[in-house]
């Protein structure tokens, strides 16, 4: 009988050697935050769908009155209250200027109303709730307590108030809306604030010595944007709105220069007759705010800690 | 024998904790409550050493690390750095000890900005202090850094959310190195980890210590980690330390009763024998730390507690061979 006994040598009892099996490497290829919600919010149909209309609608109120052959303000009293036709794509009004181009110069008031109009308020909200958060006691006390009297004061009487001194147009508009709408951005960056400024991370910076300003400036604010972020978005189509309103009711923007709410300012006014004079910058208005408030929407869910992964 | 780093007399901190109001008490209707985190404690560090403060729980011993590091301004005490009180200097007042003094934090994944570059995290020291000249210099020094904690230069340009839990503490010693620190407080730096990359860890802070000749504050409550890198051991008990030592000797002949209970019940690695062998460990709920009764704290559990116990607290007695500890019945 043949010996099949497994024969152990001193070898096989010998340490091998430290194979490196990649545990400390790193698998996944470096993305930044920024670049991770991107791919997640381009990744929904409806994001990409409502995208694509706000940009439209940006690019063609930037060339459209660059391009067209009519001015947006010169009339022409033979050619009044035109339906719309291949002259005049949308139309003519009250005063014979064309609709068309009229409809795209106000849309770079309307947005750029919007934009702004959600920017610069945030912006303020972003400083003003990060110091109160930040500094606390009886600082953060004044600041919020003068908040919630402000927020007492119906928002339309201090738009009527401040564009009474300021005068109508696009710059006191946009002014107005930065002075009052300040307060939610400013509390909920304010409530981030409290939440963050006892983390670890933020008492690493303070034992390094940090500042106060770089603490706030540098870990704190960048760590609330997200949130601020989607508030941002959504204020846009709010602050639109609010310039139409305002324009139909008369205190905004006044002719010729003109706006979607002024072009339905004048459109209500005709539109027994002319009912495509206030159907299409209706219509207009409608699909952008919409894009918009679906983007935001998208852009809230990319940002959403949850929903990664 | 090497001088003080660092010298901690009565050290109180006290947080408020609401109040009670009782008219039967008469007089005394209006009662303040106060949560008392650290209620009178005194050590000390010799240069180039390390000193283990565990305890359970609640017990204060980060509170401690945190009034040392100055963000808790300490109600009473002195807290002697390089024999000057540093005790009520704010932390945004003076940058020169924040240059001497560093933080290791307990979890690798809150302490590290999520917005920040490694490169940025490591290099925020060394921006606030001004201690590199120009921006290829202070490249250089992260990229030093990183290689000094065992992770690899291309690692700084990445966030922290693409690391491992080791290798994000590994980021957090390097942060804490970049200013050259002579004193680190080390958080329940390990207690985050797993066990194996806690060895890593120990290892890497033991080999800093030699090479850059640091001081250690290392608080923790896993004791057997505590003995392999200090070199005196302290006790922690609500707020107080009950016994402080060097380490051997703390761990082989413990004197406080609360300390034998705490190493009674180290599970033991051989489980025949720890089947079988005899459970002395404690019994009972650590008592609240608001407004505690006079005398010893560890009274309500201790087995030899007497009489005196639950009116004096005893003081911290020297027991032979710089080897104290607060206990009556010694």
């Amino acid at each position: 009988m043949e010996d099949n006994k497994t024969v152990l040598t001193n070898e096989d009892f010998s340490f091998l050697a430290a194979e490196d099996k990649g545990g400390e490497e790193i698998v996944r290829p470096a993305t930044t935050f920024w670049k991770d919600v991107m791919r997640r919010l381009f990744s929904s149909k409806a994001a990409i769908f409502s995208f694509v209309i706000v940009m439209f609608m940006v690019v063609m109120s930037v060339v459209i009155p660059m391009v067209s052959k009519y001015q947006f303000d010169t009339n022409n009293l033979m050619s009044i209250n035109q339906a719309p036709s291949a002259e005049h794509w949308f139309g003519t009004d009250t005063l014979g200027r064309d609709l068309w181009v009229r409809m795209w110069y106000g849309g770079r008031i309307s947005l750029a109303i919007g934009f702004l109009g959600a920017i610069f308020p945030s912006l303020i909200g972003i400083v003003i709730g990060g110091i109160a958060g930040y500094f606390g006691g009886w600082l953060d006390m004044l600041i919020m307590r003068v908040i919630d009297v402000l927020m007492c004061v119906p928002q339309m009487v201090f738009v009527i108030l401040l564009m009474l001194k300021f005068g109508n147009g696009p710059v006191s508009i946009v002014t107005s809306f930065a002075l009052i709408g300040w307060m939610g951005s400013a509390r909920n960056v304010r409530g981030l604030v409290l939440q963050m400024k006892n983390q670890d991370f933020v008492n690493a910076s303070r034992i390094l010595g940090a500042s106060h300003l770089r603490l706030i400036f540098k870990h704190l604010i960048p760590n609330t944007l997200g949130i601020v972020v989607v508030g941002m978005t959504m204020s846009v189509p709010g602050a639109i709105f609010y310039e139409a309103t305002l324009s139909i009711l008369g205190l905004g923007i006044k002719s010729p220069l003109t706006s979607w709410g002024q072009l339905l300012q004048m459109g209500v006014q005709n539109f027994q007759q002319y009912a495509y004079q206030l159907f299409i910058p209706a219509v207009i208005l409608s699909i952008t705010l919409l894009a918009f408030n679906i983007f935001g929407d998208k852009v809230r869910d990319a940002l959403d800690p949850k929903l990664r992964n | 024998m090497a001088e003080n780093l660092l010298e901690v007399k009565g050290l109180k901190k006290y947080f408020k904790s609401g109040s009670v109001i009782d008219f039967k008490k008469g007089k005394d209707w209006y009662e303040k409550l106060y949560l008392k985190a650290v209620d009178d404690v005194s050590f000390s560090i010799e240069k180039g050493s390390t000193l283990g403060l565990v305890g359970e729980s609640g017990c204060g011993k980060t509170t401690v690390g945190r009034c040392i590091l100055r963000l808790y301004r300490a109600d009473e005490g002195e807290i002697l750095y390089n024999g000057k009180d540093i005790a009520r200097i704010p932390i945004s007042a003076d940058k020169t000890y924040t240059k001497k003094i560093q933080m290791i934090f307990q979890d690798p994944y809150a302490s590290l900005d999520p917005r920040c570059t490694i490169a940025d995290i490591i290099g925020e020291g060394l921006k606030v202090h001004g201690l590199c000249r120009s921006r290829a210099e202070q490249e250089e020094r992260i990229c030093e850094l990183l290689e000094m904690v065992g992770l690899n230069r291309e690692h700084r340009n990445r966030f922290p959310h693409e690391f491992s839990g080791g290798q994000r503490q590994r980021v957090g010693i390097a942060r804490a190195l970049s200013v050259n620190p002579e004193f680190i407080v080390c958080d329940e730096a390990i207690s985050a980890l797993d066990v194996s990359i806690q060895a890593q860890i120990i290892n890497l802070l033991m080999r800093l210590q030699r090479e850059m000749g640091l001081t250690y504050l290392f608080i923790a409550h896993d004791l057997s980690m505590v003995r392999h890198i200090s070199d005196r051991t302290a006790v922690m008990y609500l707020g107080t330390i009950v016994e402080i030592g060097p380490t051997e000797e703390v761990y082989l002949n413990p004197l406080h009763p609360y300390t034998k209970g705490l190493l009674a019940s180290v599970p033991a690695a051989d489980p025949d024998y720890e089947k079988n062998r005899e459970k002395s460990g404690l019994t009972g709920e650590i008592s609240s730390p608001i407004n505690p009764k006079p005398g010893c704290r560890f009274a309500d559990r201790c087995p030899m507690a007497k009489e005196i116990c639950r009116q004096e607290m005893p003081p911290l007695k020297d027991r032979g061979q710089g080897h104290m500890a607060a206990c009556h019945m010694l």
